[in-house]
């Protein structure tokens, strides 16, 4: 694929906090279609880069493209508006509302009329499986409801691109799997594409295209899963420890 | 706006205006009446930024003050009738809530320190007009007693500023109800909950902070007008900072921001009864008591209730409903 068809690139993204360097010159491209797994020990610089992309903090220097759109140094709003949506690592839910309000305020960022909102939001819930929880505040749901939630109300603000911090965090096998189902669905069916932050080799390696490895703060391999899983520097990096799939 | 969001307001609205008739017009228990009606209105414009939007907000005395000064200060040396200038004491307490909520929101002050900030705005501005002579200084500054002429908006007795008052809290009711249904109203609700996430869900925060603000600061400035022709004269200890607190104390304890809008002046009503009956029966005795009683008021329910009252009334409401519905099923 040649380097006009990515729907981001990431250009030499340098970040620094005091004197840690947390990503250092990061080269990444995200294919439109394609579900991008990103993997690497505590501490690689995932979390950091997924707050970079997304406008929650500015790069020290390199250029984050998107669309052909120069991204760099947005506010999350804006990047929100071009079609960049994301969960975190530490879920912050809206406690205080309903499923279905989480939902629709992810549903005004592209439809202002109200019909179309509460058409989006019913949507959404179907797909996600949620509607019978539509009025159940998110303080009463169990970590994998509050999850799904999570990507319900940042799949209605229509995204080109998803970006996930280890959403299968916590769960049991069974509940990954269900969760490999229903986002292989999204991007089939949604047409979003998916990049993927994930400590689970099982979540991982089943779901991703391609896989890129972040080792302190650098990009140390990318490529199939099955290739990545294998190579030397990877094991390496994951303290000589066959990596586990 | 839906039917349903209406009858509450009607039927709220018939019990308030009735309520002076039956306390046959008594002067004492028309004041107090007309005092919690204007808490409750206030209290019930502070949801839209303590409620929804979540920011503990303590300036409502500098917008009140604002609203007074502005209002009297027109009315006083321009002849200037209050039916224009309370909406123009609204705007400047707007303008002033936007002075000091801009640079507050871009460099993030949040919770107690946004707190704090809100609450020195009102003591900055009661310093400010006591030494500028110009428009406040240590004298009080008399209305024009032009009673029982609209043109001044002034009366002899309270009840025609009740029914002013009570017009506006169903105003405010209305607005509250309206944004609490649009966009912006669950715009605040997500930046409540957690401004991180509502970023990248496409919620320009400080932007929304700030209208939810300037809502709130209008509002507020307008009725700091209609408390400037109740209280007869402007002085700079109409910025009180007691005021501010009372206002966000009714609010945290009422629940604002959870379930029902009107629990809001409905814990107006109790707490300002309760405190008023402790001050005119034990406030010889023990002065302040009723200032005490805010403080346990606000710790018990804060101990045991951290949500606020509205969902008790709300269960309540429902057995008492229930109960009615089982006695007359009974009796037929």
């Amino acid at each position: 694929m040649t380097e006009a068809e990515a729907l981001l690139r990431v250009r030499r993204v340098t970040k620094r906090f005091g004197g840690i360097v947390a990503l250092d010159r990061v080269d990444v491209d995200v294919y439109e279609g394609e579900i991008l797994g990103m993997i690497g020990p505590n501490g690689a610089g995932k979390t950091t880069l997924f707050n970079v992309v997304t406008g929650y903090y500015p790069p020290d220097s390199g250029r984050i493209i998107f669309r052909g759109e120069d991204i760099t140094g947005r506010p999350p709003h804006e990047i929100a508006k071009l079609g960049i949506s994301r969960t975190f690592q530490v879920v912050k839910p809206f406690l205080g509302l309903t499923v279905e309000d989480a939902v629709r305020v992810g549903a005004y960022n592209r439809l202002s009329d109200e019909a179309e909102v509460e058409r989006r939001v019913r949507e959404i819930l179907e797909f996600m499986g949620l509607d019978r929880l539509r009025d159940r505040l998110c303080r009463d749901l169990n970590i994998v409801q509050i999850k799904q939630t999570a990507i319900a109300r940042a799949l209605a603000t229509d995204p080109k691109l998803l970006l996930l911090d280890e959403a299968a965090a916590g769960l049991n096998p069974g509940e990954v799997d269900d969760l490999i189902e229903l986002l292989r669905r999204v991007n089939r069916e949604m047409g979003v594409t998916l990049w993927v932050v994930e400590h689970v080799m099982r979540f991982v390696m089943g779901i991703s295209d391609r896989i890129v490895v972040l080792h302190y703060g650098e990009k140390i391999a990318e490529g199939p899963p099955e290739q990545v899983a294998h190579d030397p520097k990877v094991v390496e990096a994951y303290l000589g420890a066959e990596v586990v799939i | 706006m839906r039917a349903s969001d209406l009858k509450p307001i009607v039927a709220l609205t018939a019990m308030l205006a009735a309520l002076p008739l039956a306390v046959r017009m008594n002067n004492y228990y028309v004041l107090l009446l007309t005092w919690i009606l204007y808490y409750s209105t206030l209290v019930t414009a502070w949801n839209v930024i303590g409620g929804l939007a979540g920011q503990l907000d303590l300036a409502a005395a500098s917008y009140i003050g604002l609203g007074a000064y502005t209002m009297g200060t027109l009315l006083t040396r321009l002849d200037v009738t209050p039916w224009v200038g309370i909406p123009l004491g609204g705007l400047v307490a707007a303008g002033f809530a936007a002075l000091v909520g801009y640079p507050t929101f871009r460099f993030g002050l949040k919770e107690a320190w946004y707190a704090l900030a809100t609450i020195s705005s009102v003591v900055v501005l009661q310093k400010l007009f006591l030494v500028w002579e110009e428009i406040g200084g240590p004298e009080e500054r008399y209305l024009p007693a032009r009673y029982g002429e609209l043109y001044y908006l002034r009366f002899r007795g309270y009840a025609p500023y009740y029914y002013i008052l009570l017009a506006v809290l169903v105003m405010v009711l209305l607005l509250n109800v309206k944004i609490r249904r649009s966009k912006t109203g669950y715009y605040l609700l997500a930046i409540r909950e957690n401004e991180e996430a509502a970023e990248i869900l496409g919620i320009d925060v400080r932007k929304y902070k700030l209208r939810a603000l300037l809502i709130y600061a209008f509002v507020t400035g307008c009725i700091g007008g209609i408390f400037a022709l109740i209280s007869g004269y402007l002085h700079p200890h109409h910025f009180d900072t007691w005021t501010s607190l009372q206002v966000a104390i009714l609010g945290i304890v009422g629940g604002a921001g959870v379930g029902s809008i009107y629990s809001l002046p409905a814990t107006t009503f109790i707490i300002y009864s309760i405190s008023e009956l402790l001050r005119s029966t034990l406030g010889g005795w023990i002065p302040g008591i009723h200032l005490i009683f805010y403080g346990v008021i606000l710790t018990v329910v804060v101990l045991l209730k951290p949500e606020g009252l509205s969902e008790t009334y709300e269960r309540l409401y429902g057995r008492i409903r229930a109960a009615l519905l089982r006695r007359r099923a009974g009796g037929g």
